[in-house]
This record gives structure tokens, C-alpha cells and sequence, in this order.
């Protein structure tokens, strides 16, 4: 007798092992196969059998957790929906005072030397409202020249009235703009469905040099390419750049799907213009010049 | 969970609704604990919150659907566990995680003696396979990721995570313990 019941225990681990693609088809699918695999099937089904009380004992503090990280994370007004048409309105504002500067602004200061926070505002608020056309998402990126150039005249970047886009736009990133566009990469990346996950360090070094989780977006349009800009960039995209020199000429606005920085690019003694549709303060990427006229703020 | 619902509660997720969070966790939590679990034993838990933690701040700018979220999520979990594998490499001589590691086996060792569930001892045997087989195993059981978006997590080919997912089975059967679960039949479980 026992020794039959070995012979039938030999004869079932013969036929365990002897397991089939088809099998595994089955067992992954969760449907009992033959008796051969009983105990396969069921240890895969006690794997993955109903979610215990203590699985699901965290909820709340998963939501709340949520609640801080996407506020933290998420482009003002948190809801791309809500944000959509807001947006739009502000990347006209800043897209008009951003030309306004650029060319009313730089023809002041020429001559001036300086140019009054005061002067912008009033600047955009005459034309603010005209209804200059959008700029169009992904432009006003091939422009190389840095904020700050000495030797670049003051009208290099700057936008017409009459155009569609203002032009001309600097990098960002001060120190290592390859590192830069790499971390951008990665972090564009992991928000794709099939993207590969960034590690905590790099993401800490895009932190860090974003100046904040909240700006990675911001700082990051210019580092993408083209047709795949980040989804949370979709809205249009436009940097306008007044070249600063000596003589102290506006920065550049980047109106970018409502969330537009303004840096005062210059290495004069005066605040460059710039848009900020977000309630952000605006930073000065390049550290310097940071401006103090603060237009065109949208508030919801 | 079907594939559209969860759709629905991956779009309003990303767009800031929490009770869509709260959708997305109730049902995907439970299997990424247990896959967790697998990887990184008794720190799971805490592996599985800063998962959640990545994946809230990175959701505004998610556009996939639900099964494109369950690989997504998972794969940042995956990531989280290496990450910590790698710091408790880096730290063997950390007292304090000592500690702390003590107190929480034997906080397991007490909730397994209460309630020994099948669903543990089938974790425990799973994680004896070698880490390919055991991931391939729980990301296609468990978790319900189809080949391709296996192969996407664990940054492998499709044909690799078949072949994984097959030694890992095959292994499986073969254990005692399973055998024996075999002949008395799974009602007896």
C-alpha cells in the first residue's frame, strides 16, 4: 500500500514538472488546469486571493499624501481641465507685454539706460488686451544666445508686435545645460506610460536645479524636443528673450501653458520686464538681474 | 478592477480628484504590497507608500490609460526596491535598522502565528525563486501585467519574461511543499 502511494506521488511529480507553455498560459490566467498542477494552481491562487483589511488599512493617509504631493507638484489651478481656458488668456497677456517690452522697452532703455518697473506696467496695460495672437507651442527655442551677452546688440530677441511668436530664447539652465537636457529627458520620460523611472538622485539634481519639484515643468520646455514636449506644456508655448547689456534692457518673458517665468536677463542696474501668469514669484534662472516687475500676474 | 473603471479613475487622478486616488489605491495597493513583498520583505510597506508618494507627485502629467497606470506604477515600485535594496547595502552596519528590523519580524512572526494565511506561505515560497523568476511570477499573477508590460517594468524582452515566468512556475511546482498541496487538493487549503 505504501508502496503504491509513493509510485502515484512519483508519477504526480513527474507530471508537475513537466509543465507546458500551455500550462503556465492557463495557471497565469488563473484557470484550474489539469490535476497534475493542483498545487500550482493553488498556491497562484492563494497569491493572489482578496486584498486582506491590513492592505487596505492606509487609504487615508495614501490620500492625504496625495493631496500634498500633487498641490506640491501639480501647474497652478491643479486641474488641466479648469486650466485650460485661463491659460490661454494669460499666454496672450504675457505674449503681448513680452513684444511690448521687447521693442518699446529695449528703444526706452537705449536711450535711458534704464527702464522703470512702472513704465512696463503701464506698457501693458495699453496693450495688453489687444489680443496678440498666441505663440505657437513648441517655438522660440532655437535661439542660442544667453541673457546677459555683453556683446549682443539689444534688439537680438526681442519680438515685434506683428509677430505671431516672440523669438529668441536662452538656456535655462545656468550651469551644465547637457546634464540639463539629459535629467529633463529622463523626467519627461518616466510620466510616459512606457517610460523608464527615474532614480531618486537624478530626480534630486532636476530639484535642485529646477530651484523646486513645482518648476521642473517650467524648467524643463526648453530642454524638450519639439512634437514631444510634456503633456502639462501643451497649452502653448513662447519665450521672448531681450538680451540684456550694459545699459540695462528687459529680460525675456516665457509664457509657457499659463505658467510663464519672467527673467530679467540683464546685467544693468534695472529689473527686466516679465509675465508670470502663475502666483509663483518669477526666478531669475541665470541669477541674474532677477526682476522685480512682476505683470501680467493671473490670478483664478 | 475592469480596465475601463480604472481608466476613468487613472484620468481623474491626474487631474487632482482624490476620490480617483483613492480608486487607483484601493485596488492596485493590495498587489503591489504582495509584489513588494517578494522584493524587499519586511520594509514592503514602507517601499509601497513612497511608491504611491512618487506616483501622486508625478501623476498631473500621466495621459496613459488604466493598464498603461498598473505598469507604471509598478514599475516605479520596482524602482523604489532597488533604490533601498541598494541603501541597506550601502548601511550593514545600521544599529538602528537592526533594531528596527527585530521589532518588525517579530511583529510578522506574531501576525503570522495569528492568522497564518495562504496568501503568505504562497509570498514566502515565491520569494525563494531567484529574483527574475519571482518577479516575472508576481508581476504576471499577481499584479495581472500582461508579457509586454512585463517586459517593460523589469526592462527585459517579452521572450525573457516568458522563459522567467516558466522556470519560476516550473520551480514552483516542484517544491514539497506543493506537491503535497497537490495531493490533498486546494479545497484543503
Amino acid at each position: 500500500m505504501n508502496r503504491w502511494r509513493a509510485f502515484r506521488s512519483a508519477m504526480r511529480v513527474r507530471r508537475t514538472t513537466r509543465l507546458g507553455s500551455d500550462d503556465v498560459d492557463r495557471l497565469m490566467a488563473g484557470d484550474p488546469s489539469g490535476p497534475g498542477h493542483r498545487g500550482l494552481a493553488a498556491l497562484l491562487s492563494a497569491a493572489k486571493a482578496a486584498p486582506t483589511p491590513e492592505e487596505l488599512a492606509g487609504e487615508r493617509a495614501a490620500v492625504a499624501g496625495f493631496r500634498s504631493a500633487y498641490r506640491e507638484t501639480a501647474p497652478a489651478g491643479s486641474s488641466r481641465a479648469r486650466r485650460s481656458s485661463p491659460a490661454r488668456v494669460v499666454t496672450l497677456k504675457v505674449a503681448a507685454s513680452v513684444a511690448v517690452l521687447a521693442v518699446g522697452g529695449t528703444a526706452v532703455a537705449a536711450e535711458t539706460g534704464r527702464l522703470p518697473a512702472a513704465a512696463q506696467r503701464q506698457a501693458y496695460e495699453l496693450f495688453g488686451d489687444l489680443g496678440v495672437p498666441a505663440p505657437r507651442p513648441g517655438t522660440g527655442r532655437s535661439g542660442a544666445d544667453r541673457p546677459g551677452a555683453p556683446t549682443t546688440p539689444p534688439a537680438a530677441g526681442s519680438a515685434s508686435p506683428a509677430a505671431t511668436t516672440p523669438s529668441g530664447s536662452a538656456s535655462p539652465s545656468g550651469a551644465a545645460p547637457g546634464r540639463a537636457r539629459g535629467l529633463c529627458r529622463a523626467w519627461d520620460a518616466q510620466r510616459r506610460p512606457n517610460g523608464k523611472a527615474m532614480t531618486a538622485r537624478a530626480r534630486q539634481e532636476l530639484i535642485t536645479l529646477a530651484g523646486g519639484a513645482d518648476r521642473i515643468a517650467d524648467f524643463c520646455v526648453p530642454h524638450m524636443p519639439g512634437p514631444s514636449a510634456p503633456p502639462s506644456a501643451t497649452a502653448g508655448t513662447g519665450h521672448g528673450t531681450g538680451t540684456g547689456n550694459d545699459t540695462g534692457n528687459p529680460g525675456n518673458g516665457n509664457a509657457n501653458n499659463g505658467g510663464g517665468n519672467g527673467n530679467g536677463g540683464n546685467n544693468g542696474n534695472n529689473g527686466g520686464g516679465n509675465g508670470n501668469s502663475t502666483n509663483r514669484t518669477g526666478n531669475g534662472d541665470n541669477g541674474n538681474g532677477k526682476s522685480d516687475g512682476r505683470i501680467g500676474n493671473h490670478t483664478e | 478592477m475592469q480596465d475601463d473603471d480604472l481608466s476613468a479613475a487613472v484620468k481623474a487622478a491626474a487631474g487632482g480628484d482624490e476620490e480617483g486616488f483613492a480608486v487607483l489605491w484601493r485596488s492596485l495597493n493590495p498587489a503591489l504590497l504582495r509584489y513588494l513583498r517578494v522584493l524587499v520583505g519586511a520594509v514592503a510597506e514602507d517601499v509601497a507608500s513612497e511608491t504611491w508618494l512618487q506616483a501622486a507627485r508625478d501623476l498631473h502629467g500621466f495621459d496613459g490609460d488604466g493598464p498603461a497606470f498598473r505598469g507604471w506604477l509598478f514599475r516605479i515600485a520596482r524602482h523604489r526596491a532597488i533604490d533601498d535594496r541598494r541603501r541597506a547595502a550601502r548601511r550593514p552596519e545600521d544599529a538602528a535598522g537592526t533594531v528596527e528590523g527585530d521589532a518588525r519580524s517579530a511583529r510578522d512572526a506574531a501576525a503570522e502565528a495569528l492568522e497564518r494565511s495562504g496568501t503568505d506561505w504562497a509570498l514566502g515560497l515565491i520569494a525563494t525563486l531567484p529574483r527574475d523568476q519571482a518577479e516575472a511570477v508576481m508581476l504576471r499573477v499577481v499584479a495581472g501585467l500582461d508579457v509586454a508590460t512585463t517586459a517593460r517594468v523589469l526592462g527585459k524582452r517579452p521572450g525573457a519574461v516568458r522563459v522567467a515566468a516558466m522556470r519560476g512556475l516550473r520551480r514552483l511546482a516542484a517544491h514539497p511543499e506543493v506537491r503535497r498541496l497537490g495531493e490533498i487538493g486546494p479545497e484543503e487549503v
